[in-house]
């Protein structure tokens, strides 16, 4: 388990990539497609999502687009 | 086709950029960008929700073969803003950003330091750079000048609808800058979209005005119409105005009634 | 030959109205709640029978429908109460909509013309008439419109009604019942597998409000296209030997339920966050300032509760109805703002679509293939 903190909450989880997290969020696959995410302010691109392993406190942000001017 | 909207040497045949915002529902907002003829769309970038699905605007504006626009709404910093732009940049796989840093809550307008500041870091990033920012003829300079693809002057202040408040600040950023000039918030109806086209802009960034009318659809088809008729006037050429009336014609060569002797 | 069962998954209005009226006609109903009966939505909303003011741009095909359930509120009510002897608090305080603050003004103006260009009963209130009829009002309020026609009823009332109603026409209510996953098998539902156990089913109705868009078991292009629009709301408790508020109004930002029993309800954000429902300072600060801006006396009332719900929401904000992709499963969702004021119409039409086979015209433009 890891101690992260994932769009400002706390949250202990048991992943260690980001598709893991996805996957242990629920994320809908078809959403996917659509998110980006950034470890410790530092944008992972989509390519490297499995290559990048969590470690304990990290801060964790996924974003996706919504409705906007 | 010659007459399109070029920004950052992608190439547009309507001059509309709509937003997605305030619509009364999903359905309206679709049907409406639809009448409005627009390619581009900005959507927001947030935080998804950890607690179940949301509305996906994304794969909806998608579908229909429509350009997203990113913006950096909410930012307050340079800092903060780029960091969203680079987030939009792996979220919509593009890198064109509105550029939108506010300095007051209250009026919501735009923070010129923090703007050309954030607008120099994604610049030299690789970013093509739309910023919205005041209608001030000088931070519009130093905005070409940090190298922005585009700039999106002001109006009047967001969702306020109370059109071109100063048409001589628009006019003298026209005659300065020969990036596209987008006239980005404050539009309330199609007249203020036609007097912005006339006055050379070259294209207009509107969102409240269709999603909060009483008819969206039909206003939305208002304003691709009075942006194409402000932009044929604009580049037919209006003429001078004068002081004096001048009769359309001839003065010349009017029949007299005959009287009898 | 043994009578078919529906089984409903879903316990809020909607499940129970329909369960209720399928029953009436002899028709075993088997209903599961995955938490206590009518927790959801139902018991969230504010019980507004707005279908005039809340008419917005967008929705000419949804406005007869709920007019029309509008009509059948009186008699519903008085059926209801009849059958179980509890009262669900149909109360017929119409509703004002005013403008605290000039630049509500126009949108006041905007809203009027809007209504009366659809030929709506509204009618436009002077100050004098409107500090009348609602004299604790703030002196800032200048303009106002009255709708004669739209009332109210505690819909928590409702809930429990309608679950009495359910109880003593026999349909088996099954609370903390989870739908898991729904087996299938050449476009007919075989069983639904609930809290582990698989049961044989013959019809099915999905009537799980903002969760009916992610039923394990059930495929992208099956699903109903429903989100979860989250509200928060509080309440505030009004002295009744003097109530602020006597009919249910409101503002471009606001609306307001004078209850009888002297609760003000006061929602409701809209908000696009899935299914959290955490209560935020932002969303209690809108709620209280802008009925402060209408009503300052409200500085003195004990704030008795506050709470969320999510709105079962389609792309159009209008219900999804009828016939599914799948053979034997029929949707009652996507209600939006509007469940319980569609109650009494919904439960007539997907009872006799159901029992019938025919969905009424009424009720046919809403069916899911609309967003084919």
């Amino acid at each position: 388990m890891l101690n992260l903190i994932i769009n400002g909450e706390k949250r202990s989880v048991n992943a260690q990539t980001i598709p893991d997290l996805l996957q242990h969020e629920k994320v809908p696959q078809a959403h996917w497609q659509a998110l980006a995410v950034a470890c410790n302010g530092k944008v992972i691109t989509r390519d490297a999502w499995a290559d990048v392993a969590f470690k304990d406190g990290d801060a964790i942000e996924i974003v996706k687009p919504f409705v906007g001017g | 086709m010659s007459d399109q909207l070029t920004i950052a040497g992608k190439s547009f045949t309507s001059r509309l950029l709509i937003g997605s915002s305030m619509y009364p529902n999903q359905q309206v907002m679709l049907d409406s960008i639809a009448a409005s003829g627009a390619q581009i769309v900005t959507v927001a970038i947030r935080r998804i929700n950890l607690q179940g699905q949301h509305l996906s605007v994304q794969s909806l504006l998608a579908e229909r073969n429509l350009t997203l626009l990113p913006n950096t709404a909410g930012c307050y910093t340079a800092e903060d803003a780029v960091f969203t732009a680079e987030l939009a940049r792996e979220a919509l796989q593009t890198n064109w950003v509105k550029l939108e840093i506010i300095g007051d809550r209250e009026t919501l307008l735009p923070d010129a330091v923090e703007l050309i500041r954030a607008a120099e870091i994604l610049v030299k990033k690789g970013f093509a750079v739309l910023p919205y920012c005041s209608d001030d003829p000088v931070a519009c300079q130093r905005l070409v000048d940090a190298g922005c693809a585009a700039v999106m002057p002001l109006g009047s202040p967001i969702g306020s609808g109370q059109g071109i408040l100063n048409l001589y600040n628009l006019d003298i950023i026209r005659s300065r800058i020969s990036l596209p000039i987008i006239l980005d918030a404050g539009i309330g109806t199609a007249s203020d979209a036609t007097l912005a086209m006339e006055h050379g802009c070259d294209g207009i960034l509107l969102n409240t005005a269709i999603a909060k009318s009483n008819n969206p659809v039909l206003m939305a088809s208002a304003m691709r119409k009075g942006m194409e008729a402000g932009h044929e006037a604009f580049l037919a050429g209006r003429i001078p105005k004068k002081t004096h009336a001048q009769a359309s014609s001839p003065v010349s060569g009017l029949a007299t009634k005959a009287h009898k002797h | 030959m043994t009578q078919k069962t529906i089984h409903i998954i879903g316990g809020g209005v909607a499940g129970l109205a329909i369960a209720w009226r399928l029953a009436q006609k002899n028709i075993r109903v088997v209903l599961f709640d995955k938490s206590e009966i009518g927790r959801g939505a139902s018991w969230a909303a504010a019980g507004m029978l707005a279908a005039v003011i809340e008419a917005e741009p967008g929705e000419d095909v949804l406005i007869p429908f709920v007019l029309q359930s509008q009509t059948m509120w009186p008699n519903f009510a008085a059926e209801l109460q009849h059958y179980t002897g509890c009262d669900v608090g149909y109360r017929e305080t119409g509703t004002l909509f005013i403008a605290p603050e000039r630049d509500d003004e126009g949108q006041l103006k905007q809203r009027y013309d809007f209504l009366k260009a659809r030929n709506l009963p509204v009618e436009w209130l002077d100050r004098a008439t409107l500090r009348k009829r609602e004299p604790f009002l703030s002196p800032r309020v200048t303009y106002g419109f009255y709708s004669g026609q739209d009332h109210q009823v505690d819909n928590r009332a409702l809930v429990d009604a309608l679950h009495a109603a359910c109880k003593k026409a026999g349909v088996e209510l099954h609370a903390h019942a989870d739908v898991q996953d729904i087996k299938i098998s050449n476009d007919r539902i075989t069983h639904l597998i609930v809290n582990g156990e698989s049961i044989a089913v013959d019809d099915v109705l999905l009537a799980a409000g903002a969760w009916s868009g992610a039923i394990n078991g059930l495929l992208q292009n099956v699903l109903p296209p429903v989100f979860p629009i989250k509200g928060q709301l509080l309440a505030l408790q009004m002295d009744m030997r003097l109530p602020l508020l006597k009919h249910v109004m409101w503002t471009p930002q606001v609306y307001l339920v004078p209850r009888g029993d002297g609760r003000l309800i006061v929602g409701a954000t809209v908000e696009d966050k899935g299914f959290d429902s955490t209560l935020t300072a932002g969303g209690i600060l809108h709620l209280l300032r802008e009925t402060w801006e209408a009503l300052p006396g409200i500085e003195e009332l004990p704030l008795i509760e506050s709470w969320a719900g999510f709105r079962p929401t389609s792309r159009d904000d209008a219900p999804i109805l009828g016939p599914s992709s799948i053979k034997n499963l029929s949707f009652a969702t996507g209600q939006h703002r509007h469940g319980i004021l569609m109650t009494p119409l919904l439960a007539a039409t997907i009872c006799e679509y159901i029992s019938e086979g025919t969905l009424p015209q009424i009720a046919a433009p809403f069916t899911v293939a609309r967003f084919k």
